[in-house]
């Protein structure tokens, strides 16, 4: 290659390295989807080796905990035999006003949330110690997991699906800074969209004139992303007001501790509203509102 | 011992020598499917086995530190093809931008391209540098993109600790890794660079 040859490639070398950030942050900075054949050979590569290291530290895990639960096990039987008498009287009671709820809820036209198709899942990798957390579950294409579908826990709402291979599908948390959702105050019916913030939190925007209290539940809104209404989504633990004397930031301490996860819920969002929209907007649409930001976000 | 026996050792002992160079990973071996095999390995332990010793506490980056010593010793086409898959394997695992580590290792690639014929990479120092500041720019450049979206980077005592943990102990498996180029690349036997 003659000189002048390599001084442009030296050129063009140095340019792309300036360029390629502010090329980077032009983008509309979505994660990757499944769509590309060498992503998917990427992502499966690792699936099997994440597959075995969870059984194998899972197994140990299970072992270990096993043998220290034996010898507390003798205490606890006795003390879960005295509460059992109790819980079965509440039971009883509770029977009955699930299925007053599932009355009322006919009554008045409501689809009941045991409707919606649900699917559990394993938990098989943590991706939560860099800022933009994930986990990987063990169902995917194969078993009709699609990006932007809903994921929750016993406890609450986890994330959202944003990428799909075929045994398995990664799942945006809350608390990554990307995410945004639609929430309810359980006590005053305000409604904000909640951005996953710091690791291990969530913040909140409102007016100022909002009555919010430490301690409030947050729940989910239904109105956009899939979420069924009224699942838990957290507490509010601090609340800041901001210098512009308009506007209080509110922390959210989400009620799924994502670290501890074990196992997950994949809703599988059956919604007409959205599928009308999809079919309208195109598949394209459903990956972009599983990264959207509002206005200004 | 039979004479049977002492062969069949013998043998066993031969091949595991011949494994060996396999079984102890080093960044850019001079053959294309071993190295993006071992970025698939670097890739799961990154991702799988590291966050489970340190408890998700902090992030231990092995792609990083791997990425620069490829970056250090490969030629540039292979330099930048290994460089995109390790970017795709970061990216495709996380709920990362498209692209944030493309662009941040293609940036490392570009400058060590243009500066290493002007270090002395047999010598430890120019290595501690190289991978203390790639770590750097790759956290910074994470940090800047997440502050972006939260709208405010974190500079809190915690978050900052925990980027300190993440910069020494990336800049010590990388030297580490470095060990090995030293010792095995050309130049240490022919006193070059």
């Amino acid at each position: 290659m003659s000189d002048r040859y390599k001084r442009l490639a030296l050129v063009a070398l140095i340019v792309s390295a300036i360029l390629s950030p502010f090329i980077f942050f032009s983008s509309d900075r979505k994660s990757w989807t499944s769509s590309n054949p060498a992503l998917i050979v990427l992502q499966d590569a690792l699936y099997p080796f994440e597959r075995a290291w969870t059984g194998l530290t899972g197994g140990t895990s299970h072992l270990w905990r096993r043998y220290v639960d034996v010898s507390e096990a003798a205490d606890e039987n006795q003390k879960l035999r005295s509460q059992l008498a109790g819980m079965q009287s509440r039971i009883m009671d509770y029977e009955e006003q699930v299925l007053e709820n599932d009355r009322l809820r006919r009554l008045l036209g409501f689809k009941s949330r045991s409707e919606k198709r649900l699917i559990a899942a394993e938990v098989v990798g943590h991706n939560d110690d860099s800022p933009f957390q994930s986990i990987r579950i063990t169902r995917g294409l194969d078993d009709g997991v699609k990006p932007g579908m809903p994921v929750v826990a016993a406890d609450g709402i986890v994330g959202k699906v944003i990428r799909s291979g075929a045994h398995f599908a990664d799942v945006q948390l809350l608390v990554d800074s990307d995410f945004r959702i639609d929430v309810l105050l359980q006590r005053t019916r305000v409604r904000g969209v909640l951005s996953g913030a710091e690791r291990t939190q969530c913040s909140l925007s409102l007016n100022k004139r909002v009555e919010i209290r430490i301690g409030d539940t947050l729940i989910t809104s239904g109105i956009v992303g899939g979420f069924p209404k009224g699942l838990p989504v957290g507490r509010v633990m601090r609340i800041t007001y901001e210098s512009d004397n308009a506007a209080q930031t509110i922390a959210v301490e989400p009620w799924i501790d994502h670290r501890r996860l074990e196992e997950v819920m994949v809703i599988f969002n059956e919604d007409k509203e959205l599928a009308k929209i999809v079919e309208t907007a195109g598949p394209e649409w459903l990956n972009q509102t599983t990264t959207a930001k509002p206005e200004g976000g | 011992m039979s004479t049977r026996t002492a062969e069949s050792m013998m043998r066993l002992r031969g091949n595991l020598a011949a494994l060996g160079p396999y079984l102890l990973p080093r960044p850019y071996t001079h053959r294309l499917w071993l190295d993006l095999l071992y970025l698939l390995v670097i890739g799961a332990l990154h991702h799988t086995v590291v966050p489970s010793f340190t408890r998700h506490l902090f992030a231990v980056d092995l792609m990083t530190p791997w990425i620069v010593a490829t970056f250090v010793v490969a030629t540039l086409p292979r330099a930048i093809l290994l460089g995109a898959v390790a970017a795709l394997i970061l990216e495709t695992h996380s709920a990362a931008p498209a692209g944030l580590y493309l662009c941040a290792y293609w940036v490392i690639a570009v400058v060590l391209h243009l500066s290493r014929s002007t270090l002395s990479w047999r010598h430890v120092f120019p290595w501690l540098v190289t991978l203390a500041a790639s770590e750097l720019w790759v956290m910074v450049f994470e940090s800047f993109v997440s502050g972006v979206n939260e709208g405010g980077v974190r500079f809190d005592a915690v978050h900052l600790a925990k980027q300190g943990l993440r910069l020494t102990t990336s800049t010590a498996v990388g030297l580490m890794m470095a060990r090995r180029v030293i010792r095995d690349e050309p130049w240490h036997a022919k006193g070059e660079r």
